[in-house]
């Protein structure tokens, strides 16, 4: 008796594995959510809520959403999807209060950081603005993505400086910025914003920011180039 | 299990963000409390007082198998203090011959424990 009782309970171990196991793997291979049984879906939920939104099925979208919330309710892309899906079906109302939530769940979902840029942008809170898109810089988004954003954030007034302070904050990507950036905004802005890194105490690549300063010199910008080159580096020619 | 990365992900500083992930809370004590609150550290404290024991009774009968099972464990209960061993599959198996070695030292002839 003891030996079957075992058996089962090894069996139904098995089982409860598997059905773990497939759903984890749904992160990777969204077409497997379907064959994840529903008790078990929790990663592969958040597939079912893009299914139904990609077939538009608002009512049932919102359902899935729902149960992926309960079931997954810390993750900012569960309350995304659950925003999505209330957007989808007309109710704005939770959708805005769901996507604020999941603006307050970290930095990594780009979606939620391209909405939270364009509140900001809207609402002229520019600080944040600058610091989802210094989130956008450091996940490491499409190249196309980022453009978009940064020149949206640098256009914008206060952008360059409200970039550059946040910049300077960041351990990582204060080179990455410095190399990139200038592509995306014009000189004067790109001048800015390196200028008040500098000024909280960002501490960049001089050989790359003397290539800049020269690249900015050539398109006829001298005063911009003049802002950071003279009290940065000072022993450049 | 396996939400450490994603309830990190909350109060993850805007400082350190680059495009790796943490993963791992390097101290797997500290990474069960996250994920299996009390529960989880109720089964810990339930295998540190099972080892304990053990390893009492190995040191009482000199029962060398069971000691070397018993020092697997304790080494991976000490490196749990800076990594996650026990998440590794192959350690895993490890450690449950290291649970058998005890077990099985700690019989006596006749297969009573």
């Amino acid at each position: 008796m003891t030996r079957w009782l075992w058996y089962v309970f090894t069996a139904m171990l098995a089982l409860v594995a598997t059905g773990v196991e497939l759903d984890r793997q749904a992160r990777r291979d969204p077409e497997l959510a379907a064959w994840v049984p529903a008790p078990f879906r929790s990663f592969a939920q958040a597939q079912m809520v893009v299914i139904r939104l990609e077939r538009g099925e608002h009512e049932a979208a919102i359902r899935e959403a729902d149960t992926l919330v309960r079931r997954r309710p810390i993750p900012a892309e569960s309350l995304f999807l659950l925003a999505l899906a209330h957007y989808d079906a007309g109710s704005d109302g939770v959708a805005s209060q769901a996507l604020a939530i999941s603006g307050e769940r970290g930095w990594r979902v780009p979606q939620v950081q391209l909405a939270m840029i364009r509140i900001a942008l809207n609402t002229g809170a520019i600080d944040m603005a600058a610091s989802r898109l210094l989130a956008l810089w450091s996940i490491g988004v499409d190249p196309q993505l980022l453009e978009n954003s940064t020149r949206a954030v640098l256009a914008a007034p206060g952008g360059p400086e409200a970039f550059g302070k946040i910049v300077a904050e960041s351990r990582f990507m204060q080179d990455a910025v410095l190399r990139s950036a200038g592509g995306y905004t014009s000189s004067g802005n790109y001048a800015r914003m390196v200028h008040a890194a500098i000024a909280q105490g960002a501490e960049f690549d001089c050989a790359v920011l003397q290539m800049n300063i020269r690249s900015i010199q050539r398109e006829g910008h001298k005063d911009e180039a003049r802002m950071f080159m003279a009290p940065y580096c000072k022993n450049s020619t | 299990m396996g939400t450490f990365d994603t309830v990190f992900q909350v109060d993850e500083s805007l400082e350190y963000l680059s495009p790796r992930r943490a993963g791992r809370a390097h101290m797997d004590y500290y990474e069960l409390a996250i994920e299996a609150g009390i529960a989880g550290l109720i089964l810990v404290a339930c295998w540190f007082i099972w080892i304990l024991t053990a390893t009492w009774q190995a040191l009482q009968k000199l029962n060398w198998m069971a000691l070397a099972g018993a020092g697997f464990m304790a080494c991976c209960a000490a490196q749990s203090m800076l990594s996650f061993p026990l998440r590794n599959q192959a350690m895993l198996a490890m450690a449950a011959l290291a649970v058998l070695l005890v077990r099985l030292g700690l019989r006596d002839k006749k297969g009573r424990a």
